[in-house]
């Protein structure tokens, strides 16, 4: 580019510089660093520690056995079968008051109760309760004593079903049998979950692109910030004295954000792929949607700079928006459970588009499935950029005295 | 060297100092329109969020029939007229596949092309579960398809057993197991542990209680940053030149910091009231975990301003050190899922205290008395950070 009306240097060199001087001062300053690294690698790891199931699921469990009987004895065994061997451990429980502290202590995970007579009832033909004890502060075993006295409830039902019908088709009591010799009925259908492993990684593979996401956009928001920090301290001014275009000091500030931004999702991407086994997916893909969405945070940060007045309602909005965008959009919380309107809300987001891109790449998605998304978010950075266009004087404007 | 309390003639009482240094901080927070968002609207706006976090309440769940005979037909209206999930056919596994990565089904069965042929061979069939890898419904879905699949299985087990025994053809077997009905044999009572037994609290009802302890904190420790401002601009140092004792000073500072922690933990409470619904139980015992929990974010706020010098790092650090402390302490999911390792740093924190004390009023009708050690530990914690804050301030202040 050739330098304008006589001007000493090119505008694409003054903005490399300006941009360098910029990242120079942030990196002295050590923020940008915490915003840009540490604190996404942080966060990301604890989540990846704390969900990602490096021991997997373990729990103690409290029964309190006042039957004695078989159908008692069976409900015991179910928790002590080998699939459940890795996961639970079995305390026994004189009574009902001790497991009902237990479990509100927290001594255990969930309880169970066997109340008196519970064999006597069913193999009689009746039908009998037990009672699941569970505490608010530990839902997963209080499910998994839901789901295993379901399956042998499913048993018992299964097999007195199979000895009515038998009888129902002519044959005698005797050959008919009773629920005492327990008849052992196989299961014909099963359900059979694809992709195991695959589930077991997805923990890092979400929360990494989704943690990214979310602090690409403050990490983009020191430049629109800094830029009013000059024009508060009175180095804009003198910036613009100074024998370069004004176009190059917008560039510089936004390439300088622009390079950082990139550099903190690449080293997101690099250190949860290492130490995580995060898998984000199909690289060309992850690369054009990093690169989409970071043009997009930054448009959207600049024309929320061309809004506000002072610096500190600059931040101030630039926070609220992107604390909204972050939760519409994925960061916080997973997609998939947030409720149906929100999901749709999302898509008003760039967080939503991004984030819902990587979840597809790491879920094996090629380049082509996420080119409606990349789409997307160089849809909102030209429109961003449009809207900012005709405002930015508001931004650059030195201070008046 | 504290003034005293009634002021001698020219000097101001202790009293007088320290409301108007935490008047002063009410009055900024007040007029920071934009602060009041995080302090009021952020957590409330989560809580609304993340009430749908134990899985939506109707999961929908995608079907593809690949067979068409009788057996498969019948599972799959079993499937239909279950209560729970919103069933949706494919033609193909192809369609069901890339639906279940656009979110739009949370997860989809396939009934392959033989399996009516190997039930009716006397063998077993299999009906694959396809989720979305990255989303943590596998358990969800399963559960909630199970009992179609059981009545199914049951059905079956009666034929063949029923053929078997009474050494009958499967047509009849079929009709006799038809015309059958038995009482389920065995049901499930599920009721909350003491003190007060009750109907089940689910998991996402405790959202709110979360939420007000892990915001809390943050905005807590976010206000620490005002402090390092102020330090760094000499602000504290001049107003020690005063008349008036550097105790003092702190206690306005702490005084002020407190009432705008605990203003929003009741903003909270009484917001989750109104705006979803939220019951909190034992008033007396929810005031007096904010309360203390409002004096640790009083110290957490003070040792930031303590310690850090540069308002910019400072105000870099805050937010996320309040939230991962807040995922360490349980705000964000049950601390019985993490590693034994996570769970034990998460008692470290005072959030799992506080989060802890809230789920037993809240969840478990628990009262003051019921909570006394967990309130125990959060006064331990709060007067821990404040002596600590204190004697950095102090020394930062007065050299």
């Amino acid at each position: 580019m050739s330098a304008a009306g006589g001007r000493g240097i090119s505008t694409l060199r003054a903005a490399a510089l300006v941009a360098a001087r910029d990242t120079r001062g942030r990196l002295r300053s050590r923020s940008a660093i915490v915003i840009a690294f540490l604190a996404p690698f942080a966060l990301a790891g604890i989540l990846s520690f704390a969900l990602g199931g490096g021991g997997g699921f373990t729990t103690t469990l409290g029964i309190a056995d006042a039957d004695g009987g078989e159908i008692g004895s069976a409900l015991v065994g179910a928790f002590r079968s080998d699939e459940l061997a890795d996961t639970v451990t079995v305390d026994h429980y004189a009574d009902e008051l001790a497991l009902r502290d237990a479990v509100a202590t927290g001594e255990v995970g969930a309880g169970l109760l066997l109340p008196v007579g519970l064999s006597e009832t069913i193999i009689d033909g009746g039908t009998a309760s037990v009672e699941v004890l569970r505490n608010p502060s530990a839902p997963v075993s209080g499910e998994l004593v839901e789901a295993v006295v379901s399956a042998v409830a499913a048993t018992l039902a299964a097999q007195r079903q199979a000895i009515a019908t038998t009888i129902a088709a002519g044959a005698p009591p005797s050959r008919a049998g009773d629920l005492a010799d327990a008849p052992d009925l196989e299961r014909a259908v099963t359900l059979e979950l694809a992709d195991v492993e695959v589930a077991r990684r997805a923990a890092a593979s979400y929360w990494g692109p989704a943690i990214a996401v979310f602090f690409v956009f403050f990490v983009v928001a020191f430049g629109p910030s800094s830029l009013l920090l000059e024009r508060e301290q009175g180095t804009l001014a003198r910036l613009h004295a100074a024998p370069i275009p004004p176009a190059a000091i917008l560039l510089g500030k936004a390439l300088g954000v622009f390079v950082l931004a990139l550099v903190s999702i690449a080293t997101m991407w690099a250190v949860t792929s290492l130490v995580f086994r995060a898998d984000w997916g199909n690289p060309l893909g992850v690369a054009l949607v990093a690169l989409a969405f970071v043009a997009a945070a930054s448009a959207t940060t600049a024309l929320i700079a061309t809004f506000a007045g002072s610096r500190e309602q600059v931040e101030g909005i630039t926070n609220i928006v992107v604390f909204t965008f972050g939760l519409l959009g994925g960061s916080f919380i997973e997609l998939e459970t947030l409720p149906e309107p929100v999901q749709w809300a999302s898509l008003l987001t760039p967080n939503g588009w991004a984030v819902r891109a990587f979840s597809d790449l790491s879920a094996g998605a090629g380049v082509a499935a996420v080119l409606p998304a990349v789409g997307a978010l160089v849809a909102f950075a030209v429109v961003a950029s449009a809207l900012t266009g005709p405002r930015i004087d508001r931004v650059l404007r030195p201070a008046s005295a | 060297m504290d003034a005293s309390r009634t002021g001698e003639p020219g000097r101001p009482g202790t009293f007088a100092v320290v409301g108007a240094i935490a008047g002063a901080n009410l009055r900024r927070v007040a007029r920071d329109r934009l602060g009041l968002f995080f302090i009021v609207v952020l957590p409330l706006l989560v809580i609304l969020f993340v009430r749908g976090q134990g899985g939506p309440d109707v999961l929908t769940v995608g079907l593809a029939v690949l067979d068409d005979g009788p057996a498969a037909a019948r599972l799959a209206e079993r499937l239909r007229a279950l209560d729970g999930i919103a069933l949706r056919e494919y033609p193909s596994i192809d369609a069901l596949s890339a639906d279940i990565r656009r979110g739009i089904v949370a997860g989809g069965l396939v009934m392959p092309d033989d399996y009516g042929d190997l039930l009716a061979g006397g063998g077993t069939a299999t009906v694959e579960v396809l989720v979305n890898p990255a989303s943590g419904l596998p358990g969800a879905l399963t559960a909630a398809v199970g009992p179609a699949i059981e009545a199914e299985n049951a059905r079956t087990a009666a034929v063949r057993y029923a053929s078997e025994r009474a050494g009958v053809d499967a047509d009849t077997a079929e009709q006799a197991a038809a015309q059958v009905d038995v009482a389920p044999a065995l049901t499930i009572d599920t009721q909350v542990a003491a003190p007060a037994a009750g109907t089940e609290v689910d998991y996402g009802e405790t959202a709110p209680s979360r939420n007000l302890v892990l915001f809390v904190f943050i905005s807590s420790l976010v206000a620490g940053v005002a402090l390092v401002e102020s330090r760094r601009l000499g602000v504290t140092r001049r107003a020690l030149a005063a008349p008036t004792g550097a105790g003092a000073i702190l206690l306005g500072e702490a005084a002020g910091r407190f009432l705008i922690a605990a203003g929003q933990g009741l903003l909270v409470v009484i917001g989750a009231a109104v705006l979803f619904g939220a019951s909190w139980g034992d008033p007396l015992a929810v005031l007096a975990v904010v309360a203390l929990f409002s004096l640790v974010g009083t110290g957490a706020a003070l040792l930031v301003g303590a310690t850090f010098s540069d308002p910019e790092q400072a105000s870099s650090v805050a937010p996320f050190l309040g939230i991962g402390l807040g995922m360490l302490g349980g705000c964000a999911w049950p601390l019985e899922i993490v590693p034994p390792v996570l769970q034990t740093v998460g008692r470290a924190t005072p959030h799992a205290w506080a989060v802890d004390a809230l789920i037993e009023v809240v969840g478990r009708g628990g009262g003051i008395a019921d909570i006394a050690p967990e309130l125990a530990i959060l006064a331990a914690f709060a007067a821990a950070l404040l002596v600590l804050a204190t004697w950095r301030l102090r020394r930062t202040l007065t050299h």
